[in-house]
């Protein structure tokens, strides 16, 4: 499709999953009427659901066409709210015709296997290739990423371009990622540029193919077989179907059926409930439909709570009001931390414990041992020590290396310890992981914090470095900054701040080197006894070195 | 070679009671559908050579039976005349309304049918080669593999046209003279009462010692009270030991459990020993589908195969072999392809015997409930004290309950006699909805017909029923 050729399209808006068992959606307030310029991410709706207030942002930009429901209305996910009409080279392109992108819908329960359907994102995708002509599309980059944002368009119209070659620099809610094509040839049509918002399965480029792609584009085919060809790319790979779906759905019971009706056994199900566990109101404990829905709001009051969608608050104020003001759009990293701090200050009651370590052994050996590091390719600073002291101090103490399942009522101990480290990048706060860091020497954390560290500051950190911590240690540096209260990095249940250093003398009037240590750790799990024999145990270890290799 | 690459959403490879219901669903989801089968019109074995044509044959052979009996009604008629051929032709003239309405509704539902034989290339192509040996490639996202059972053959039956199986038998080629059946199941007794009544003396062989196994011995005892006064012979606990086609009839040696010989001759054999499901030759090698000991294609609860792309319905996929397990488990499975948690997880499945009196029965058999030691509640109502079947001089009948000990939920209903096929819907229903006896018994039902006898049988639950004075609802059975 050539651009004089591109025309604006009209796109419809549906109801997204809002959340599970959900199950009354009113419309209370339309914030747009036809005509409206809308942008994606703004609020559209004020609904109610019989759990909260919730605001609705568009997944789409554009002019609003038409508005299909009512204040007042009751709706359902997935019906169409208002259409837009979308100018494919202006606007940002987000999946429209498809139902509750696969991101914000709840993830399947153990009932059914394959609710994924793999190209449900594309379905929707117009087949416009021509013999000859390839589409390069935005591959699977990896789970639950919920926003991709284009930093970089590497290839023009003109450009040869060779798989494998990067063509994209993106960013996700999670890291920045680079793109390579899995297409060659000379690009005719670049469909995308900096700062659109893109969605897995969006065409970046067209181009006249100079060798054949990894699947022919099936000119009679349905518009997947052009979706597919494109690779997953490095971390995420879509995970591979299940050979045997064995957890495919509960077997009847082992103590006899449940006795309810073939509708009220669907209906659970469907919803997600184990109707063995529900009781029954009828003659001999036959079980109802309202037996079910009983159940589940029991369930999911006990549940802490996960919105989907940001629970409206009072709104914010005209800022214009008292004068100038510059709004940006919010970063994808900035947009997860907000919604992974706001979570975890909500659902995680913290207590930090404040004491101060003696650094100045600590200090000389850091300074007599950096060059063995810097040989073997690191940077030995405090930071790194403390990693590892704090690693010995999780096999002493691993209720501070667990997880809480609040649902299942259970506590999930590790058997692997891995040390996340928040760095400040340009980008925002990231916390890249070192893997089994208590089976690592201190030379080998300086090797590998470096290298993350400075990986993640450019922006290049992957996925999967970012994830699977156990404890995590931030530190303020060097300038300012003595005690503070870090936020626990959910699911993690405790985190160790380290303060500037400063000196102080003695009572012999010796210049001590000290550090200040703030652990906050989540209440549920830790008590204060204990919070203060974890950090007692890495105070001593600070304090005197020789500790870490006598007791371990 | 491939003369065409088509594509599709969905390939359902047979279309018998799984397959068609199943293509037809699909559709009506919006999905695009290929629908594979040798024949021009969906129907599978049921319609062509099964359910249906039987059916049509029992039913004449019911009605010469009921003008015989009504001469005790002071209603006489001569000795019946059969035009087989015509009946026949009828018999055809059924199967081809049925088999056409479905032609009409595939192309209404723009289901794409296409007529031949298909065979996996791989877990997303098919190879269909049609009637002119020609061969066509399908591609398709999702397949359902539906190509159910054919009658297991006898190794010792020799090749003859006087040898029969239920397809030879339904083409009713004539009304031989005597007629031997071997195998003492559902469809044995069938078709061996429908010739039975066509004019044929008809004998069963059977290897173990009931007929029906499976079936309740208390419900299979009033249809063999009637069939022994219709068969010259019912043989059990009788192996065949040899079949011989002598030209002028079938020579069949049998020893019973004492060791005795038996030998006759007869004009025709039927062997309805049984049906295997059809596995071979479709290519499953080129995918990962799995096929179990038993036979069946190995599925999970939604009826997906080991291979992700592709799911079974129907004979093919699993016990019972029913029509009617088929058309459910095709719900199931377009509702699984949708990506809906449905699961195939029926709490009773019926199985009807169409003989003359019908039995029927779902859920837990009194059998059953002895083999696994549960103990249970059981009710029986017998037909010698309803109303309407008085009226229809049909008293050979037995409806029984047999429900949980301590709460009376329904687990199993057994019914023998005029029209069990159809009473027994109301037992599947009762044990589906968790129903407890009493919602039977206070359940009104209309007077005079036979589904009073499940409400009476529910009765003695509380107490006694209202015609029949027998012995409350034994317990501890």
């Amino acid at each position: 499709m050539k651009q004089e050729e591109r025309k604006a399209m009209s796109r419809d808006f549906v109801l997204p999953e809002l959340g599970e068992n959900i199950e009354s959606i009113e419309v209370v307030k339309l914030l747009i009427s036809p005509g409206d310029a809308v942008t994606e991410d703004q609020p559209v709706l004020a609904l109610e659901t019989d759990k909260a207030a919730v605001e609705v942002p568009s997944t789409l930009s554009g002019v609003v066409k038409e508005v299909h429901v009512g204040e007042g209305d009751e709706i359902r996910v997935g019906q169409i709210i208002f259409s837009v009409e979308v100018q494919q080279e202006a606007e940002t392109q987000s999946s429209a015709e498809v139902l509750p992108p696969k991101e914000t819908q709840p993830p399947p329960t153990a009932v059914t296997p394959g609710t994924a359907s793999p190209s449900s994102a594309a379905a929707a995708r117009p087949a416009s290739a021509t013999a000859g002509v390839v589409q390069f599309t935005i591959p699977e980059l990896g789970e639950n990423i919920e926003s991709i944002e284009i930093v970089k368009v590497m290839v023009k119209p003109g450009d040869t371009v060779a798989v494998d070659q990067v063509v994209l620099e993106l960013e996700t809610d999670k890291a920045a990622v680079e793109v390579p094509s899995s297409v060659a040839g000379v690009v005719t049509d670049v469909r995308v540029k900096a700062g659109d918002a893109i969605t897995v399965g969006d065409v970046v480029f067209e181009c006249e193919s100079t060798s054949a792609p990894a699947e022919p584009v099936a000119s009679e085919g349905p518009a997947e077989a052009v979706i597919q060809t494109t690779p997953a790319i490095k971390p995420a790979e879509a995970p591979p179907p299940p050979v045997r779906p064995a957890t495919a759905a509960q077997p009847p019971p082992a103590g006899g059926r449940v006795p309810a009706a073939p509708s009220v056994r669907k209906f659970a199900r469907e919803i997600g409930i184990d109707i063995t566990q529900v009781t029954g109101s009828g003659p001999q404990g036959r079980v109802s439909a309202d037996d079910v829905k009983r159940h589940s709001k029991q369930l999911n009051e006990s549940r802490p709570a996960a919105a989907a969608v940001p629970t409206a608050g009072p709104p914010l104020p005209q800022f214009e009001k008292w004068g100038d003001v510059r709004r940006e759009r919010m970063s994808g990293i900035r947009r997860k931390t907000a919604q992974h701090m706001a979570h975890t200050w909500s659902q995680v009651p913290h207590v930090t414990v404040f004491d101060t370590a003696d650094v100045t052994q600590m200090e000389d050996l850091r300074k007599r041992f950096a060059k063995k590091a810097e040989d073997a390719g690191g940077k030995l600073t405090m930071g790194a020590m403390i990693v590892k002291v704090a690693a010995q101090a999780l096999r002493v103490y691993p209720n501070f290396n667990a997880s809480i399942d609040m649902e299942k009522q259970e506590i999930i101990y590790k058997n692997y310890c891995n040390v996340g480290v928040a760095v400040d990048t340009e980008r925002g706060l990231l916390v890249p992981v070192i893997r089994n860091t208590d089976e690592k020497s201190m030379i080998e954390i300086a090797v590998e914090l470096l290298r993350i560290a400075e990986k993640a500051r450019a922006g290049k950190i992957e996925m999967q470095e970012l994830e699977g911590g156990t404890f995590t240690v931030t530190n303020l540096g060097r300038t300012c900054g003595t005690f503070f209260t870090p936020m626990i990095n959910y699911p993690e249940v405790a985190i160790l701040g380290v303060g500037r250093m400063f000196q102080e003398r003695d009572l012999e009037g010796n210049v001590r080197k000290k550090l200040p240590l703030s652990l906050s750790f989540d209440h549920r799990m830790i008590d204060g006894a204990e919070s203060v024999r974890f950090l007692g145990w890495i105070i001593e270890a600070l304090d005197e070195p020789l500790l870490l290799s006598l007791d371990g | 070679m491939a003369s065409n690459v088509k594509s599709t959403r969905l390939a359902v490879i047979g279309a018998g009671p799984a397959g068609y219901p199943a293509a037809f669903a699909a559709a009506d989801q919006g999905m695009q559908v290929t629908l594979v089968d040798v024949e021009k019109n969906p129907g599978g074995v049921c319609l062509y050579r099964g359910c249906i044509p039987s059916k049509a044959l029992l039913h004449v052979a019911e009605l010469i039976h009921g003008a015989e009996e009504a001469a005790a009604f002071g209603l006489t008629f001569g000795p019946p005349q059969l035009d087989v051929d015509k009946l026949r032709d009828w018999k055809d003239s059924v199967v081809n309304k049925l088999t056409g309405g479905l032609g009409q509704l595939s192309k209404q539902r723009k289901v794409e049918v296409l007529n031949g034989r298909a065979r996996f290339l791989d877990a997303s192509t098919l190879a269909v080669e049609t009637a002119g040996g020609a061969e066509e490639q399908l591609s398709f996202e999702t397949a359902i593999l539906a190509t159910g059972s054919r009658p297991t053959a006898l190794p010792i039956a020799p090749d003859s046209p006087r040898v029969m199986d239920s397809t030879s038998a339904l083409e009713l080629e004539n009304i031989p003279e005597t007629l031997l059946v071997i195998g003492g199941g559902y469809i044995g007794l069938e078709l061996g009462q429908a010739y039975a009544a066509f004019g044929s003396r008809v004998s069963v062989v059977e290897m173990l010692p009931n007929l029906l196994t499976g079936a309740d011995r208390d419900l299979t005892v009033v249809l063999q009270q009637r069939l022994k006064k219709q068969f010259d012979a019912i043989m059990v606990e009788t192996r065949v030991v040899s079949i011989d086609d002598e030209s002028s009839g079938i020579r069949v040696k049998m020893q019973d459990k004492d060791g005795k010989d038996i030998e006759e001759v007869y004009d025709k054999v039927l062997v309805s020993v049984g049906r295997k499901p059809n596995i071979e030759n479709l290519g499953l090698e080129n995918t990962r589908v799995v096929i179990s000991d038993s036979g069946f294609v190995d599925v999970d609860l939604q009826r997906r195969t080991a291979e992700p792309s592709v799911y079974a319905i129907g004979d093919v996929a699993g016990q019972p072999m029913l029509a009617h397990k088929a058309t459910h488990e095709a719900h199931v499975v377009v509702e699984a392809i949708q990506g809906k948690k449905t699961i195939y997880d029926p709490a009773a499945i019926p199985a009807v015997v169409f003989t003359d009196p019908e039995i029927a029965w779902c859920g837990l058999t009194e059998t059953e409930a002895t083999d696994q030691g549960k103990k249970v509640s059981i009710a029986k109502f017998p037909w010698a004290a309803s109303g309407r079947a008085t009226t229809l001089g049909r008293n050979d009948g037995v409806t029984k309950i047999i429900a949980d000990i301590e709460t009376e939920r329904v687990l199993g209903v057994g019914i023998v006699g005029h029209g069990a096929g159809e009473l027994i819907a109301e037992g599947v229903l009762a044990i589906e909805m968790g129903a407890v006896a009493s919602d039977l018994s206070l359940t009104i039902h209309a007077h005079p017909t036979l589904s009073e006898t499940s409400m009476e049988a529910a009765e003695a639950f509380s107490g006694h029923s209202t015609h029949f004075l027998g012995h409350p609802a034994l317990k501890d059975k």
